[in-house]
């Protein structure tokens, strides 16, 4: 379980998260949906331990990150936005890495590994320098790290970026599977339609806080819409703005 | 230099980032210049107690090596770094041939601490002589420029391929590549010491002292000197020309090196917490070649003086426990590399459950791990001359830890709980360096004042106890 109570984030004079309010249920996956600077990576940031929320409280699974940040780390799996990985260590060298950090017994690492290597076609890559990786494996690096312990809280920051549909699609089966293990996922992409598929609640952020929350259909029926990108544009009132570009647009035409 | 390049100017990051790379490198070069200058001083004053004629073209002779071996290594060094940075990638698409021209403006700024080392001699002799200083001071010049384009050349065969695979042994060459180039500089230092077994019954003008660096020699003879200058001048512009084509085609067109076999297995390996850290640390280490440099300073400083005092053949048990308290302190001369590696990934390990003293002691281990080694070649080296030597051996140990330690201790003081990377300054680092000598003095009060086994017993119990509370300190 994901919960913030008040969560605010200053950077100097800009409020990048504001009073956020989040529960996030066992074996739930929580779509994080929000225009740009909007404050998606701020959170999970504040989540993850990166950042020191400036009030508020986050607790993952039972877990204050503010107070006990260790005991939180242990439990979080974590995709950034763009993958922070060391460029001149191998995946292989990576894997191990992580695995002395996090105290994996050799033998689950070995399989854990195996098992995701496998799943994302990752095996060639293995022995690749990171920094020479193309974007999308980069990403997988990424992802297989946050999943190697076994985390009962996966936060993913845009993590299908890059990913070819094939991999994309295997990492939404190894989601769902997490959330059948009863493990909570909070999720942010700018692809609607497969926050749609993914999520089974929705959080529309903007300017730091939470706008409007439930399911897709909740959200829907609230303003009226039948597809999703309305509701998107709606509830983050950028419909005159997209309005108001066309019509410029068509001026200048 | 880097405001001026409209390309990079444009990307807003790469100007940032390069920006602050050319301010550290202001300070790298006043960082590398003072040890530089220190020995500068040391072969200066032994220039000024010369009694005779022979015995400074002797100390010019070996003295010449220095700025062009430090020369030839800096520039493929750095050469290989700004290439794996991508600051060619943009110029690739200009119309314009740029080549070497423009890398050796890039490299020129990390050569210039290799006149610290010649400077105080060159000063000597610009006194006493004018003449012979000019004439000095130009032969120093042109070694810098001929350990530049030999590190061109280097540069262009070794380094303008692309390896993105793994090789199998890769540790392996590593070490070779290390032992190699400490094998290198003991045979040039060597040379000298047979070349100074020579020149009393050859005289001056054998046929060797034609060619840099040996043609230093020339310097009383100012004609026969300049007709040299100029000789090697042309060769070098011939060089130097068709090198920086040569690199052009190769940054355009790169080899493409695949002596990978296929590996697709992942071999699992796991270690503690604290070791996995350090062999992190090692590996990014070893495969940045630019760092190894850094860490290898206290073997630039050193080799000269062991050559030296060989040579004089008064090499005593003191002295090697001198090099021992050199090389202990300077392991903090390392703090900065070995923090800055970490560089854009701190956001990465701050997601880990690692906490804050495990991150600063695994730094700290690091940092210690190649003076130790170094400090131990040195003890068994030692050993070969007096057997004695062995009672050095705890100190290799004790002296690296207590000085990264207290480093450790003295940068993070007024940090906040986060795992993060100091600022590092010269300021600090002068600081840094005045706290450990007095450290290393407290240790070193004993030995100097004691009997023999008392005093190196009594050594150890002292370092051991400022190393212990260090770490305590560190850990709590
Ligand atoms: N380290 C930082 N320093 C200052 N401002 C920041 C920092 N990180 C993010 N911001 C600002 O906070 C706001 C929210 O950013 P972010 O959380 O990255 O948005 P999102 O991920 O939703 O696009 C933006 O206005 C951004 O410019
Ligand atoms: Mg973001």
């Amino acid at each position: 379980m994901i919960v913030t109570k008040g969560l605010t984030k200053w950077f100097g004079g800009l409020c990048a998260v504001n009073d956020l309010n989040l529960r996030v249920q066992d074996g739930e996956i929580y779509g994080l949906l929000g225009p740009n600077g909007s404050g998606k990576s701020t959170t999970m940031k504040i989540l993850t331990g990166i950042l020191k929320p400036s009030s508020g409280t986050a607790i993952v699974d039972k877990v204050d990150v503010v107070a006990s940040p260790i005991k939180a780390k242990k439990k979080i799996g974590y995709v950034p936005e763009s993958p922070i990985l060391y460029e001149s260590l191998t995946p292989n060298d990576m894997f191990n890495f992580l695995g002395g950090l996090r105290n994996i017994p050799s033998e689950k690492l070995k399989r854990r590994v195996n098992y995701y290597s496998n799943a994302f076609e990752f095996y060639p890559y293995m022995h690749q320098y990171i920094g020479s990786l193309s974007f999308g494996n980069k990403q997988k690096v990424s992802i297989i790290s946050a999943l190697l312990h076994d985390p009962s809280i996966l936060i993913m920051d845009e993590a299908m970026n890059g990913l070819d549909p094939k991999i994309a699609r295997i990492l939404r089966e190894i989601l769902f599977r997490f959330k059948v293990n009863g493990k909570s996922i909070i999720f942010s992409t700018h692809v609607l339609p497969l926050a749609e598929m993914v999520c089974d609640r929705i959080g529309i952020i903007d300017n730091g806080t939470i706008v409007a929350e439930g399911t897709v259909e909740e959200l829907k029926d609230k303003v009226h819409e039948a597809d999703i990108e309305d509701v998107f544009l709606e509830l983050t009132k950028s419909r005159d703005r997209v309005a108001n570009v066309l019509d410029a647009l068509k001026q200048t035409e | 230099m880097v405001k001026a390049n409209p390309m990079i100017a444009n990307d807003r990051e790469r100007l940032e980032s390069e920006l602050k790379r050319s301010s550290s490198i202001l300070r790298n070069v006043v960082f590398q210049s003072l040890p530089l200058l220190t020995f500068g001083i040391f072969i200066a004053s032994a220039i000024i107690l010369a009694e005779s004629r022979e015995v400074v073209l002797g100390l010019l002779g070996s003295l010449a090596f220095i700025p062009l071996i430090l020369s030839i290594y800096q520039t493929a060094v750095q050469a290989t770094y700004l290439n794996s940075l991508g600051v060619f990638d943009n110029l690739k698409m200009m119309p314009t041939r740029l080549g070497g021209h423009y890398l050796s403006g890039v490299i020129a700024l990390d050569l210039i601490p290799n006149f610290a080392f010649v400077l105080p001699s060159v000063v000597i002799l610009l006194i006493q002589k004018p003449l012979v200083g000019t004439l000095t001071l130009l032969w120093f010049l042109l070694g810098i420029i001929l350990g530049h384009v030999i590190g061109l050349a280097i540069f262009t065969t070794f380094g303008l391929k692309i390896q993105s695979y793994k090789g199998r042994y890769n540790f392996l060459k590593v070490i070779v590549k290390v032992i190699a180039l400490i094998v290198v500089l003991t045979l040039f230092f060597s040379l000298i010491y047979a070349y100074e077994y020579i020149i009393p019954y050859m005289g001056f003008m054998t046929e060797l002292s034609v060619i840099y660096p040996m043609a230093i020699t020339s310097v009383f003879d100012p004609f026969f000197s300049i007709f040299l200058l100029i000789l090697h001048s042309i060769f070098l512009l011939l060089i130097y020309y068709y090198i920086s084509h040569k690199i052009w085609e190769r940054i355009l067109e790169p080899i493409i090196t695949s002596d990978r076999r296929i590996q697709n297995e992942y071999f699992p390996s796991t270690r503690s917490k604290m070791s996995s850290l350090v062999l992190k640390d090692l590996k990014m280490i070893s495969r940045q070649t630019a760092m190894i440099a850094g860490f290898l300073l206290p073997l630039f400083v050193l080799i000269p003086q062991i050559v030296l005092a060989v040579q004089e053949g008064d090499l005593s048990l003191t002295q090697i426990t001198f090099f021992i308290f050199i090389v202990g302190a300077l392991t903090l001369s390392g703090s900065d590399a070995v923090l800055k590696i970490e560089g854009k990934n701190l956001d990465f390990l701050r997601t880990l459950p690692l906490t804050k003293d495990q991150y600063i002691i695994g730094k700290a281990v690091t940092m210690s791990l190649i003076p130790m080694i170094l400090s131990i070649i040195l003890v068994v080296f030692g050993i070969y001359y007096y057997i004695s030597a062995i009672l050095l051996l705890p100190l290799a140990f004790l002296l690296p830890l207590t000085s990264s330690f207290f480093t450790m201790i003295y940068l993070f003081r007024y940090e906040e709980e986060d795992i993060g990377i100091p600022d590092i300054n010269i300021l600090k680092m002068i600081v840094l360096f005045i706290i450990v000598g007095l450290l290393f003095g407290l240790i070193a009060v004993p030995i100097l004042l004691l009997n023999t086994y008392i005093g190196y017993f009594t050594s150890y119990g002292i370092a051991s106890i400022l190393m212990i509370s260090a770490y305590l300190h560190l850990k709590l």
